[in-house]
């Protein structure tokens, strides 16, 4: 018992420290609840540096680790807080602090208690036994990035260190994150167009209906990579949409905007970090910064910020790898060259955004994000009939599966029904988007949707059934959906109380 | 009532009742999947909702591996890796933590294979050696010996008292003498394997166990 809940506390708390320096920006709500996703970064971290040290992944290294991210955070605190371009912001209230460890390791506990867990055959031979094996060892390998990546693993290695023999409790927890994330996302975005009481409302609402689909309980349940995916690919839109989207909240400062762009950046990490095909998913947050900072400024430091905190633990990790065993060869799963082409080529858009900004003509052209959005989104497009053309039979089997999983066999009702109609509501009227916030969500679905059948249609087409890889990944983007479905409706609800008021003053 | 603020009243109009449909549809999904509540009948409650909880339902394991084994899908293509976990986890235990070696013989199919299923496949070993060595840190010497206990030595450990019986047929002989090195046996039939502290003579036939 005292091992995931102590896995869940330790996270948290790993989680604050990492974060602590950019906590008034984010503001309680968001601080708290990406404190445990975060957190997994940090026993990341502990397990590349236990592969250089040749120390297993146990109680004195993650301490150890856990204890230097909190005196490197202390210290771009200090700087942070004093520093030219302060935001105006205050740090949260020490009692929020015990309001988020009661819900985070009070949940772990009630599970705990219950001893309810959902596993596969990944679950107990892979994620399970990885963290065995770097808690043993903390040799972290070519051969489990490629199976199940890191932050999942490293993150079992503590809750074996702390005395569990099964590590389950902290994926409700990242649930929790999720709800959480999603429900303030929603009340924070309609703050310009309703009224306090109404957009808590429709935050809530939407928070409990995500949160009461069968696919919410089961992926909060199930020993997997999904939970925290979905929760990384949260994180990394609302840092951009807060960063970039004009007239979000928080961004009054530099500091304040590259606050939300090191949030963004470290759900890039977690994206990269929580499956092997996590870098190529990656692909939507580092487009999505493309787009918003070339019409936001072009600001070198904001390619700092983001590209700093998304690749940093990455690189690090796999630097590792590479320096240990150079590019791996894993039959059938992501291979060594894979990997470092996709951190390569993402170190390269940073590279040619910053060279980009200086060429004014390009720039310019750039400034127009509209424009750059919609080239993005057809650019995606283009590169779907390409590999079409190119591998027609693997690709269209892929899209069948996905077809007949999302549809059918893979047990999510009417959610894939429901996704649609809320992006056709959104792209339709336009009564139903009027935060500006939308475009960049819509622009997510089409580059999850185009990255997930690139990647399936290329390695493994996928079978018929839940378990289907496309069919489980794809709970990744619901949370987003689920997003733009609060927002939709709060657009709708201010449209009528405009009206209202429109009638009233015509009326008098 | 100008054109243009006619549209706006009806897109507004058709927006709400769009988002009246989605939330019908999400309402529904909510009927179908609020009876997922975990309580000790959950497992039952859930199956009829389909394919996406049939196989995989929550499972009351609590924090113990050898539990999730216990349970966990019964497909004779995971048999090697479910006995390989009990295997190194009844050694851990024993051992109270990461064992110094596990000694398996150099051909794993000695503990026991059953023919492929697919036809002219390869004979399928009955222990995995990945787990083996993912769960032993990579702590497992391969070598050359006979690792079958006759029925005689058998009885001589049934009657020492100090064999402790895990799932899959696994049986270590825990004497609690803080053994840190493992060697595996197998039954005649190749059934049941058996983990025999290193340091430790398996008993000749017809004699007492060495101590």
């Amino acid at each position: 018992m005292t091992g995931n809940v102590g896995v869940v506390a330790a996270t948290l708390v790993a989680g604050w420290a990492l974060l602590s320096p950019i906590r008034r920006t984010l503001g309680a709500w968001v601080y708290h609840a990406s404190a445990v996703p975060a957190g997994l970064l940090v026993w990341s971290v502990a397990s590349a540096a236990g592969t250089v040290l040749g120390v297993g992944l146990g109680l004195p290294l993650a301490v150890v680790t856990m204890v230097v991210i909190a005196a490197v955070s202390f210290v771009v605190d200090r700087w942070w807080a004093h520093g030219d371009g302060m935001s105006s912001a205050v740090a949260p209230a020490w009692w929020t602090y015990a309001v988020a460890a009661a819900s985070f390791v009070g949940l772990a506990g009630v599970v705990t208690y219950l001893g309810y867990s959902i596993f596969t055959p990944d679950s107990w031979r892979d994620y399970e036994l990885f963290g065995m094996w770097l808690h043993d060892t903390g040799i972290f390998t070519g051969q489990i990035f490629a199976q199940r990546g890191l932050s999942l693993p490293a993150t079992h290695a503590v809750g074996r260190a702390l005395g569990s023999d099964w590590t389950y409790a902290f994926y409700p927890a990242l649930g929790l994150s999720v709800a959480a994330l999603v429900a303030n996302e929603v009340a924070t975005v309609l703050r310009p167009v309703l009224g306090t009481r109404m957009r808590v409302t429709v935050a809530v609402a939407v928070t409990l209906l995500m949160t009461t689909t069968a696919p919410f309980l089961f992926q909060s349940l199930y020993v997997h990579s999904h939970m925290i995916s979905a929760v990384s690919l949260l994180m990394a839109l609302i840092g951009l949409g807060r960063a970039f989207v004009p007239g979000a909240t928080d961004r009054s400062t530099d500091r304040d905007r590259w606050a939300w762009l090191i949030l963004a950046g470290l759900g890039g990490a977690g994206l990269s970090l929580a499956r092997p095909d996590g870098l190529a998913y990656a692909i939507i947050p580092s487009v999505l910064f493309a787009v918003g900072w070339a019409g936001e400024g072009q600001r070198a430091s904001d390619i700092v910020a983001f590209f700093s905190a998304f690749l940093g633990v990455p690189a690090m990790a796999l630097g590792v790898v590479f320096a240990r065993e150079g590019l791996w060869v894993e039959p059938t799963r992501v291979q060594g060259w894979q990997a470092a082409a996709l951190l390569a080529g993402y170190a390269a858009l940073a590279v040619l955004l910053a060279t980009v900004s200086r060429v004014r003509s390009l720039s310019r052209w750039l400034a127009r994000a509209d424009l750059l959005a919609a080239a993005c989104a057809l650019g995606a497009f283009g590169v779907l009939i390409a590999a079409f053309a190119a591998n027609p039979v693997d690709m269209y089997m892929a899209s069948a599966y996905a077809y007949s999983n999302l549809y059918g066999a893979g047990g999510y009702n009417s959610l894939w029904y429901f996704a649609p109609g809320v992006v056709a509501l959104v792209v339709l009227l336009p009564v139903a988007r009027r935060t500006g916030r939308e475009w960049m969500l819509l622009l997510a679905f089409e580059l999850f949707a185009v990255t997930a059948l690139l990647v399936h249609g290329f390695t493994h087409v996928g079978r018929t059934g839940w378990g289907d890889s496309l069919s489980r990944v794809s709970f990744h983007v619901l949370p987003l959906v689920f997003l733009l479905f609060g927002i939709a409706c709060g657009n709708v609800i201010s449209a009528f109380t405009e009206s209202v008021q429109e009638d009233d003053a015509s009326a008098s | 009532m100008t054109g243009r603020g006619h549209a706006q009243r009806w897109q507004r109009w058709v927006a709400a009742a769009v988002c009246l449909v989605l939330l019908g549809m999400l309402l529904y999904d909510a009927s179908r999947a609020n009876v997922v509540w975990p309580s000790d009948d959950m497992p039952q409650n859930i199956e009829p909702h389909g394919d996406w909880w049939r196989f995989y339902t929550p499972r009351k394991v609590g924090a113990d591996l050898l539990a999730v084994i216990r349970v966990a899908e019964q497909k004779p293509l995971f048999t090697p890796k479910y006995r390989a976990i009990v295997i190194s986890e009844a050694a851990r235990r024993a051992t109270g933590g990461l064992i110094d070696e596990m000694i398996v013989p150099q051909d794993l199919y000695e503990l026991g294979s059953e023919p492929s299923r697919q036809p002219g496949g390869p004979i399928q070993e009955l222990v995995s050696w990945m787990i083996l060595e993912r769960m032993n840190a990579g702590r497992i010497t391969y070598e050359t010996y006979d690792p079958t206990l006759t029925d005689a030595q058998l009885r001589i450990l049934e009657e020492s008292g100090e064999l402790v019986s895990y799932p899959r047929n696994v049986r270590v002989i825990d004497a609690q003498s803080g053994a840190r090195r493992w060697r595996l046996f197998v039954d005649e039939r190749k059934q049941v394997i058996y983990l025999v502290p290193a340091n430790r003579e398996p008993p000749s036939d017809g004699s007492e166990a060495t101590p």
